[in-house]
């Protein structure tokens, strides 16, 4: 089971585009579509990933709660950005995600269960809100709804499957430095939003 | 050895068909009565499948019910299957829409959220929520049929539809005892309450 997760999450995360999770205009339709979205961009994956990683480093019941807990609130932000609420600075928190997720887990933190809940859930309403307020009115919102929140939940799946090295100590070290990796990512996902 | 076998395969051949059902949707998450070509029987065993709306909620309320345990399953494969007939048949009378975005969104939301939370659900509550997901979702079905012109066949093959999924999903679920059987079920209900979710704000912004 675990060398078939860790494959799947190496197969995924390679499928993925440049970093750039934005919709194009006329295109919100079919499962097919909405599945792809959060793939197409480096920006999304690697905080689904990093909710996975830490996950896998925090252990039952945040394994699994982490991955429940991301696409209900991701949600909740989709549905705010659908009704036209306002969320200032949203692509800044999508960007800060990944740099918060990656120090999390770089640093192998340990909170309680709600904290780390509430930390997941805070940058998960920014990523659903980019995703409900991006998205043009196309043909159908709700099967391509249904495909980015299978694909958002497997980007998880990968995150716990990599995360499985974590029973060993070289394991432990790979995931501290996949953690790192993500965070550094952080600034760059910022700075691309700042400058554009 | 052989009968776990067949179980084991029985079991992967389910989670086949159901995880490739999304490929299988049209690109609209129909609500209306599809015609599939083979006659009104078909068509309404296929319409549970072919309509999203109805389909998230129906698999939320069977996760809860394999999660509740075998008595639950045994519950909801009674009173949900006859619920949605009769209320389809009170549909068919007419004076109700074929669909309405909202209700189907906040069943999903609710019953997928207590999928997700591994709530289990004393007797009377699992034929509380069959009763009243049958109603609601029988009665848009019957605006459906009267919209389609279609008859009880339509009405029939909808409810063997719906016994299956019943059958099928709870009947698994029940079944399986170790926890991550249980963490990837209570994992697919929070998939169908964030959808639901999401479903009330498409039904949302579509009145702005």
């Amino acid at each position: 089971m675990s060398r078939w997760l860790l494959t799947a999450a190496i197969l995924l995360v390679a499928a993925c585009g440049p970093a750039q999770a934005h919709e194009i205009a006329g295109e919100a339709q079919g499962f097919v579509h909405g599945f792809v979205h959060p793939l197409s961009g480096w920006d999304h994956v690697v905080a689904m990933v990093a909710v996975g990683l830490w996950g896998a480093q925090l252990g039952p019941p945040a394994l699994w709660a982490l991955p429940v807990t991301f696409p209900l609130v991701m949600a909740f932000g989709g549905f705010l950005g659908l009704a036209g609420v306002p969320l200032p600075g949203t692509e800044i928190g999508v960007a800060l995600s990944a740099l918060g997720l990656g120090l999390m887990v770089m640093m192998a933190a340990r909170p309680p269960l709600w904290a780390a809940a509430a930390l997941v859930g805070t940058f998960a309403v920014f990523h659903g809100h980019a995703h409900g307020s991006e998205l043009a009115p196309g043909q159908d919102g709700l099967t391509y709804s249904a495909g980015f929140v299978a694909a958002t939940g497997l980007l998880h799946l990968c995150g716990v499957g990599v995360g499985v090295v974590h029973r060993w100590p070289l394991g432990r070290l790979a995931l501290r430095l996949c953690g790192a990796g993500i965070a550094a990512a952080g600034p760059v996902f910022l700075w691309l939003t700042l400058a554009s | 050895m052989a009968h776990a076998r067949l179980i084991t395969a029985y079991r992967a051949a389910s989670a086949a068909v159901f995880a490739a059902l999304p490929l299988l949707l049209p690109g609209q998450a129909h609500a209306h009565l599809a015609d599939v070509g083979l006659g009104p029987f078909l068509d309404g065993l296929a319409h549970p499948f072919l309509s999203l709306p109805e389909l998230a909620p129906l698999l939320a309320l069977a996760l809860c019910a394999g999660l509740a345990g075998p008595y639950a399953g045994r519950t909801l494969a009674v009173w949900l299957p006859a619920t949605w007939f009769l209320a389809s048949m009170a549909g068919l009378r007419g004076g109700f829409p074929a669909d309405a975005p909202m209700l189907t969104g906040a069943l999903s939301l609710v019953l997928g959220s207590g999928a997700a939370a591994g709530v289990r659900l004393p007797r009377m509550a699992v034929v509380a929520l069959a009763c009243v997901t049958g109603a609601l979702l029988g009665l848009l079905d019957g605006g459906a049929m009267r919209e389609a012109a279609a008859g009880t066949g339509v009405a029939a093959g909808i409810t063997i539809s719906v016994a299956l999924v019943v059958v099928i999903i709870a009947g698994n679920g029940a079944s399986l005892t170790r926890q991550w059987h249980r963490i990837a079920m209570r994992v697919a209900g929070s998939w169908i309450a964030a959808l639901g979710l999401l479903s009330i704000g498409w039904a949302v912004r579509a009145l702005q």
